[in-house]
């Protein structure tokens, strides 16, 4: 092969709409985003800025109210939304998986959860029945659950949240996946436990190569553990950069309020700086293209023309027609 | 005499099964918090901070010790009987998620007011206005900086930060004297917080009372507090001024905590990562810390001897043998 290499996950010029009672909610609008092999990368936004609903559309899970508009997704030379139901089945669990917010909620309570790792192993792996237990065992070894003979036949509501996640971990990574899309994993759980499971997870991804759609809201967290950061604001991608870049040289003003505003090591209260206004409400037939024009300082007549997609550095995209 | 609150000697334990075995909550708390402080209380969960912190607002009882309230005692009155005494004004409570604690058929104006009404204090002297509780609620709403029109609305017309002011009114209403805010800013997106740690801030500054601040965000602890009290298990690990606290942590599990603030550890903090889970809060070895068993610095004599908080430095304590 010549060229340089596709990306693992290309997801372009995607819009998503929901159909609701009070009318169409315009979730996402043309977003794009791409992942490598083996990248760990950040979608970082605020409630109700359409990370989650970007999460499930790539994982082909939208709620049936949803539609996808327009757009396209490719995953692994896959046209995503060209599979069959029955395909995609075989893909997610397998090369695509996903890990959320809540691993209590996920997890089944009345299976035992060496179980429900056996289960996955067993659908998507194709193990022999007399090698799964030994398999199950070791997938909890490798997430560091002390004492894995033990803990196998435990059921979720015997073991800690932490616990917990680190068996969705061992589920979501049982089938060596090409990426992992982790939803707020670590929402809930105590920053000594955050710390662990991120540091394992960033270590199984490097490991083998797993490329990691980490999802956060917290962009102190998004910079201590990904390469590139892409933040949204009302289902808009406004700015992707590499990690380092994006917190010393924000270009879109909302990344740059955004960053202003997260509480940090270094910052003192006054320093702190609150965002003005409200998302816009996405059902509005008259949203303008910078769906931040109305809470932002740098806003311009010319803001009524669609939204550019500037390249300003080797990586680094602002949708924004006043970059800082 | 510049304290408000002198905790000595709290211990609340909760009966668990058959037998006289106890679930050891808080055990042998002892602090104080100044007039006009803000002392911040951080710990993890199973921690007691929860249980610390509804006890000192009174919404249950400890076991026993003794809670000094502006010089008086006020643990031997019961938990069921504060509600009708004026100490309920005194000391009020900030819920974590106001979209929870608001009662959804409640306009905001109504939940800014209940609590002035049930206590009567409306007119009473912590009202500068003494006039009419419809004065009271809409000078409230100015200070939290609710707009007056959306006095009108209920809860699920309010946006997350507005309930959060409703919230914070509504503790402020009776004129209290320590505001006891329980994860107030956690539900929120940081776009928002940002305005409701400075408008507490502000608050306090303004009028001059105490805060216990409990949350689990390390950075946000820093921002508003003056001391920090860091509980593991039931136990004060540590307590001190900010700044010593989260720059030069004395107790390992202090080191651990602050070694896991995100960007922290990018900086200079070696990271600790704590191996295996707390030890079971059900009657535990009275003689052994309780870190033990997670701690990377432990000693022999960390299972024989409990150790006790010791002044490192003026109003710098930590319960630990090894720092």
């Amino acid at each position: 092969m010549s060229g340089p290499q596709p990306p693992l996950l290309a997801v372009s010029a995607l819009s998503v709409e929901f159909r609701t009672r009070s009318g169409k909610v315009r979730a996402l609008d043309n977003v794009s985003l791409t992942l490598r092999k083996g990248e760990l990368v950040a979608l970082v936004g605020e409630s109700g800025s359409g990370k989650s609903v970007t999460a499930f559309a790539i994982m082909r899970v939208l709620d049936p109210a949803a539609r996808i508009t327009s757009g396209s997704l490719h995953f692994g030379g896959m046209d995503l939304l060209a599979m069959k139901d029955a395909e995609l089945a075989e893909l997610r669990g397998r090369e695509l998986s996903m890990i959320f917010q809540n691993p209590r909620a996920a997890l089944n309570p009345i299976r035992r959860v060496g179980r429900q790792i056996e289960d996955v192993l067993l659908r998507h792996a194709a193990v022999p029945r007399q090698a799964l237990r030994a398999q199950a065992i070791a997938a909890l070894t490798q997430v560091r659950i002390p004492d894995p003979e033990k803990r196998y036949a435990a059921y979720p509501h015997e073991l800690s949240g932490g616990m917990c996640q680190r068996i969705m971990i061992a589920m979501a990574l049982a089938c060596r996946p090409a990426l992992l899309i982790a939803d707020e994993p670590t929402t809930g759980l105590d920053v000594t436990t955050q710390a662990a499971i991120l540091d394992l997870m960033r270590e199984l991804a490097h490991a083998r190569g797993m490329a990691m759609l980490l999802i956060t809201h917290d962009l102190g967290l998004a910079a201590e553990y990904c390469d590139r950061v892409v933040v949204m604001h009302a289902g808009h991608v406004v700015e992707t950069a590499p990690t380092s870049r994006l917190l010393s040289l924000p270009r879109h003003p909302y990344s740059a309020k955004l960053i202003a505003a997260t509480p940090r090591v270094d910052r003192r209260l006054d320093d702190l700086a609150a965002i003005a206004g409200n998302l816009p409400d996405l059902r509005r037939a008259d949203l303008p293209p910078c769906r931040f024009s109305e809470r932002c300082d740098r806003y311009t007549p010319t803001c009524a023309a669609p939204l550019p997609s500037n390249t300003v550095a080797a990586e680094h995209a602002v949708a924004c027609h006043h970059p800082l | 005499m510049n304290d408000l609150l002198e905790v000595r000697a709290l211990n609340k334990r909760y009966p668990v099964g058959p037998g006289r075995r106890a679930l050891h909550a808080v055990e042998a708390a002892s602090f104080t918090i100044r007039r006009g402080e803000s002392l911040g209380l951080v710990g993890e969960s199973g921690s007691g901070k929860s249980t610390l912190a509804r006890i000192l607002a009174r919404l249950i009882d400890a076991t026993d010790g003794s809670i000094v309230f502006a010089g008086e005692e006020l643990s031997t009155l019961p938990a069921a009987r504060v509600a009708r005494t004026p100490w309920r004004a005194r000391i009020q409570m900030v819920l974590q998620d106001p979209g929870d604690s608001l009662n959804p058929r409640c306009t905001a104006f109504q939940a800014i007011a209940e609590p002035m009404l049930r206590l009567g204090t409306a007119t009473g002297p912590s009202s500068r206005a003494g006039g009419s509780v419809a004065e009271r609620v809409t000078e409230l709403a100015r200070q939290v900086g609710l707009p007056e029109a959306l006095l009108g609305r209920f809860p699920h017309q309010l946006s997350g930060g507005q309930k959060a002011r409703v919230g914070i009114a509504r503790a402020l209403a009776p004129g209290p004297e320590l505001l006891i805010l329980d994860e107030p800013t956690s539900a929120l997106d940081v776009s928002v917080q940002a305005t409701i740690l400075h408008l507490l801030d502000r608050l306090r500054k303004e009028l001059g009372i105490s805060y216990l601040f409990v949350s689990h965000d390390l950075n946000v602890v820093r921002l508003m507090c003056e001391r920090i009290l860091v509980m593991y298990l039931g136990r004060i690990a540590e307590i001190g001024p900010t700044e010593a606290v989260l720059d030069a942590p004395l107790h390992p599990y202090t080191q651990a905590l602050v070694a896991a603030i995100p960007g922290r550890r990018r900086a200079n903090m070696p990271h600790l990562e704590l191996p295996g889970e707390p030890m079971s809060p059900i009657d535990p070895d009275p003689n052994t810390c309780r870190f033990h068993g997670r701690c990377p610095k432990a000693q022999a004599l960390c299972v024989r001897s409990m150790p006790l908080l010791r002044e490192h430095a003026p109003g710098h304590q930590a319960a630990c043998h090894v720092s």
